[in-house]
């Protein structure tokens, strides 16, 4: 326990000594909210795969790794193909482009910018802001449960702990702290992932013995789709894949990265870097050889770390994990922060607000939005459980049509983004709590479909008929969106 | 059989992961040779 705590003093104080170091640097709300434009390809990477995986990821992958084995490597594979390298070659260079023709530091900015459309600003702002705090309380929330299940530290302790480092250096040191610090959370979730997979391949015998024996105990384990079953394997593949083309916290690094050429080496390093998504996955159908009896399959990713590293290893892992969850709430709260400040209160409201004071404005909103969330997380109403199961359904149907036909199609309406939001979260939302409203069930083909499956095609058919029928943007917008020039 | 005893079914995710390494790479270089001639 020692071992435990020293890895975890150490390196939650280096997280907030580099809080305090780059505070300095954030001398306006450009660099607070972005970095002013001038972060290299290295850190920007590695941040992006840091916001990506979060603790849910680790523990939740290895949970179904266990239960549905091998063909859930797929789900790894679309993650680095479809969620990182496309996302980074289709929509980085665009997005840093338009968002600097713009002046934009938000994705609700780009699309004021883009469409001159406040309403499809204040909207995506709105559901954005929202969903993003109910996701970041799941993500403290999973952060707890494993200081909980690996310390045995009581749930709240865990809340706390890892909420305050992260408000402290978020709050501090903006964009350019919560960057930096996530760049050195990726390079230990790197490390505790590749520790945890090659001890506990090693202990289970190599790759064809685990292959083995998880036939033994069932081929379904071993085959694609196997136990889960194509509906549920594609489903679930594309949700956390293409959910990230809609995911401000992840697109800001675009914006954030000095030019095109950092984006280009970029794109190799993340695509390096994310192929760690494979490993929990792995890890989970390991744990079934290993640990076959467990209560949950949430128990599987921890208690294989018990059985195979030793308290160093542990105590490496466990700081993985939390670095996965601290980066990815750090992401987001500097996301909602700016966007209330900018989207909202000065564009929205239309209230002014000198340099120094957008960014104490700034400093203020994060820290508000951290304690608030933080505060839900230590005991959270049941409503906000039910909702964190699809808040990143809601906000990719938000953002993504939008943001992609907003880059590559000069004719889209304004109307039709605006309709496209709105009609795209309501069916995602109305199709997930459909089952709790008591009317008759969907058919059983059906009701296997996530809502974010439901959103993205209404929220398509509704952008693309839309903008046939209707108006495109002014052409001093598009020309300023491809151009620069007024 | 693809290697490990994996059906190439399962064994397919790591190919896709090595084609998207390869891809990242391919697209670097293309758009690095792409950027040489536009400022020529």
């Amino acid at each position: 326990m020692i071992i435990y705590v020293g890895v975890l003093v150490v390196y939650l104080g280096l997280l907030a000594a580099i809080g305090l170091v780059l505070s300095r640097q954030s001398k306006s709300a450009g660099d607070f909210a972005i970095g002013g434009r001038s972060v290299g390809p290295w850190v920007t990477a590695l941040s992006f795969v840091a916001a990506y995986y979060s603790s849910v990821v680790i523990i939740g992958g290895g949970a179904f790794g266990w239960k549905f084995g091998l063909s859930t490597l797929w789900v790894g594979a679309g993650n680095v193909l479809v969620g990182t390298t496309l996302a980074w070659i289709v929509l980085g260079r665009r997005i840093r482009r338009f968002t600097e023709n713009l002046d934009a530091m938000t994705l609700p900015g780009f699309f004021f910018g883009r469409y001159g459309s406040p309403q499809a600003r204040i909207f995506s702002a709105a559901v954005t802001g929202l969903f993003l705090i109910v996701y970041n309380v799941s993500v403290l929330k999973g952060m707890a449960n494993t200081f909980e299940v690996l310390m045995d530290l009581a749930y709240w302790k865990g809340v706390v702990i890892s909420g305050v480092v992260i408000l402290f250096y978020t709050s501090m040191g903006g964009y350019l702290a919560v960057v930096w610090t996530s760049f050195v959370q990726a390079i230990v979730m790197i490390c505790a992932l590749c520790l945890l997979t090659f001890m506990s391949l090693k202990k289970v015998g190599g790759m064809t013995a685990l292959v083995d024996r998880l036939n033994d105990i069932d081929p379904g384990l071993v085959n694609t789709p196997g136990v889960w079953g194509w509906a549920g394997l594609i489903s679930f593949t594309v949700i956390v894949s293409l959910g990230t083309w809609g995911m401000p916290q992840l697109l800001v690094r675009f914006y954030s990265i000095k030019n095109d050429k950092m984006l280009r080496m970029g794109t190799v390093i993340v695509t390096l870097g994310a192929s760690i998504a494979l490993l929990p996955y792995l890890t989970g159908a390991i744990a079934r050889v290993l640990v076959p009896e467990l209560e949950s399959a949430d128990q599987a990713i921890p208690s294989l770390t018990a059985l195979v590293l030793n308290d160093w290893g542990g105590a490496l892992f466990l700081a993985g994990v939390v670095a996965a969850g601290m980066s990815t709430f750090a992401g987001v709260l500097i996301i909602i922060s700016s966007s209330m400040v900018r989207d909202v209160w000065i564009n929205g409201l239309g209230r002014t607000l000198s340099p120094a004071a957008e960014l104490k404005a700034n400093r203020i909103m994060s820290m508000a939005v951290g304690v608030v969330s933080l505060l839900i997380a230590l005991r959270p109403p049941a409503l906000v459980l039910v909702l964190t199961a699809f808040a990143w359904a809601v906000i990719a149907s938000t953002n993504l049509w939008p943001l992609l036909f907003g880059l590559y199609w000069k004719r889209t309406s304004p109307r039709a983004t605006l309709w496209s939001m709105i009609l795209g979260v309501g069916a995602a939302l109305i199709w997930q709590i459909w089952p709790r409203t008591g009317l008759p069930a969907l058919p059983p083909s059906l009701a296997g479909v996530h809502g974010f499956i439901v959103g993205t095609v209404v929220g398509l058919v509704v952008i693309v008929v839309g903008t046939l029928l209707g108006k495109p943007a002014s052409e001093a917008r598009i020309r300023r969106s491809w151009t620069g020039q007024p | 059989m693809a290697p490990f005893h994996m059906p190439w079914s399962t064994f397919g995710a790591f190919l896709v992961l090595d084609f998207t390494i390869v891809l990242a790479i391919a697209w670097a270089l293309y758009d690095r040779s792409k950027d040489r001639e536009d400022s020529e």
